[in-house]
């Protein structure tokens, strides 16, 4: 318990660093998968007819009532703590990516038809530049929830991280660990979302 | 439907290079027909015939909802037809192309690209070399008057400054007709009046490029216009020469003969049948 308590080996910083790399792991695949499938919906009308449905009630799940579901599918893998992220995201990046996408069409897709540019070509040259401010914005907000989900993934079923840590300091009944713990999770919670942020400024200043 | 007055022929502000041949524009016999989910039946062009020759610039106008813009997207090839054939210099108008230039009343421009890239937009997706699009790119800027403006984003232009590069990047493309959808609506008289000049340069310059303009100002017509046509209840109601010289003065059409013609077309517009 008192390793814990210190910042070196087995203590709150590799335990923190686990739920740190299982957080942008998770972010990062869902945000791979989300803009695929949102992309694929908004352009391609077979894949949307095929894809809509499962997506609306999976849309519809609530995220944490799929941990058990996930503990026992994945054990102890990473899957089952960061696959609430993953699927968070995804669910969330897809929705945003297909809409931005639709309004994109529907603005300038019958001036880039005017133009002769393929329907290859305004995917390329105008829907995806157009879906960047709002998958940003979607991304922030699921980085920002991927904290809570991991965390309290890991509490449910995690054999290590952050999550794990506070569900031992409570076990311990010590407070103190418990919110310092937080604290930690929280100060790079906020870092992370300055980096995307200040990331997302720069490729969208067009829109400032 | 033909007009009760119909005259084929440009006025004497349409470049001496107006063709013979096939028409810039040629509709045939042309009606559109919407299906409600009500399953009533729309009729929003009935019957009309139109032909547009090499280097006229035609304003259509006509009350809201009576097929101007119908009729324009027919040209452009975002609509099909219910009935009759429309043709770009002899060829059947099936889709969109680059031989159709379309300006639209909603701002267009890609907001992600500077203004530079914006007009060289369509040239680079026809594959036209570096070196090439950057001087046409350097000549319309010039034009439009917004050189200092190159690398600025969209957002940072004034409304009119966005219409004008708007208007470039579709001349860019060396459309052999170009099509406007009330493209200066809002714009106050000063904005109103450069974006006229600007259009007009770019159009004399042009040579023998056709201009199919849906407009609701009369006054803009008479300003811009060889032909006025009315469209109403979906056909074709009149169709008359303005045959005033260029460049148009404010004294000229607000003359004798511009406002005989402004009596005519607005008759015509509010006559009920």
């Amino acid at each position: 318990m008192l390793a814990y308590n210190s910042f070196g080996s087995g203590g709150i910083w590799s335990n923190l660093l686990y739920t740190i790399q299982n957080v942008y792991l998770g972010v990062a695949l869902g945000l791979v998968a989300g803009y695929m499938l949102g992309l694929g919906m908004a352009r391609a009308p077979r894949f949307r007819r095929f894809a809509l449905t499962p997506v609306v009630i999976l849309g519809a799940v609530p995220v944490l009532a799929l941990q058990p579901f996930l503990s026992l599918w994945f054990g102890t893998s990473r899957l089952a703590t960061n696959g609430l992220v993953i699927f968070y995201t995804a669910l969330t990046v897809a929705g945003a990516v297909r809409f931005a996408a639709e309004a994109a069409e529907a603005r300038y897709g019958d001036y880039a038809a005017s133009l002769g540019m393929s329907s290859t070509r305004v995917t390329w040259s105008v829907v995806l530049p157009a879906t960047v401010p709002p998958t940003l914005g979607v991304l922030r907000a699921a980085t920002a929830l991927g904290w809570g989900f991991q965390c309290i993934a890991e509490v449910l079923g995690g054999r290590v991280g952050a999550g794990r840590l506070v569900r031992t300091f409570a076990d311990g009944t010590l407070t103190a660990g418990v919110i310092g713990v937080l604290v930690c999770v929280g100060v790079v919670a906020v870092i992370t979302d300055a980096i995307i942020a200040m990331i997302g400024r720069w490729a969208v200043r067009w829109n400032e | 439907m033909e007009a009760n007055s119909t005259t084929p022929l440009p006025g004497p502000g349409a470049p001496s290079g107006a063709a013979s041949g096939p028409f810039a524009v040629d509709v045939k016999h042309v009606s559109k027909e919407f299906r409600l989910e009500s399953g009533t039946v729309v009729h929003g062009i009935r019957d009309v015939s139109l032909q547009i020759k090499s280097g006229e610039f035609v304003c259509v106008i006509g009350p809201s909802g009576h097929g101007k813009s119908t009729l324009l997207n027919m040209i452009a090839g975002f609509l099909p037809p219910s009935a009759g054939t429309i043709e770009v210099f002899g060829r059947p108008v099936e889709r969109p192309g680059p031989d159709r230039g379309v300006v639209f009343q909603r701002d267009t421009l890609f907001l992600w690209k500077t203004v530079e890239e914006n007009i060289a937009f369509g040239l680079k997706a026809r594959g036209v070399p570096a070196d090439e699009r950057k001087r046409i790119v350097q000549e319309l800027l010039k034009t439009i008057g917004l050189e200092d403006f190159a690398r600025a984003w969209p957002k940072q232009l004034s409304g009119g400054m966005r219409r004008r590069v708007a208007i470039a990047a579709v001349f860019a493309n060396k459309p052999d007709v170009l099509l406007m959808d009330e493209p200066f609506v809002g714009l106050d008289y000063f904005r109103l009046s450069q974006m006229h000049d600007v259009l007009l340069d770019l159009w004399q310059e042009s040579g023998n490029r056709a201009v199919f303009m849906v407009t609701h100002d009369v006054d803009e017509a008479l300003t811009l216009a060889d032909r006025i046509v009315l469209i109403k209840k979906g056909r074709l109601a009149l169709d008359v020469p303005v045959d005033l010289p260029r460049p148009r003065s404010t004294e000229m059409i607000t003359g004798p003969h511009a406002n005989d013609i402004r009596r005519r077309v607005l008759e015509a517009f509010t006559q009920n049948d």
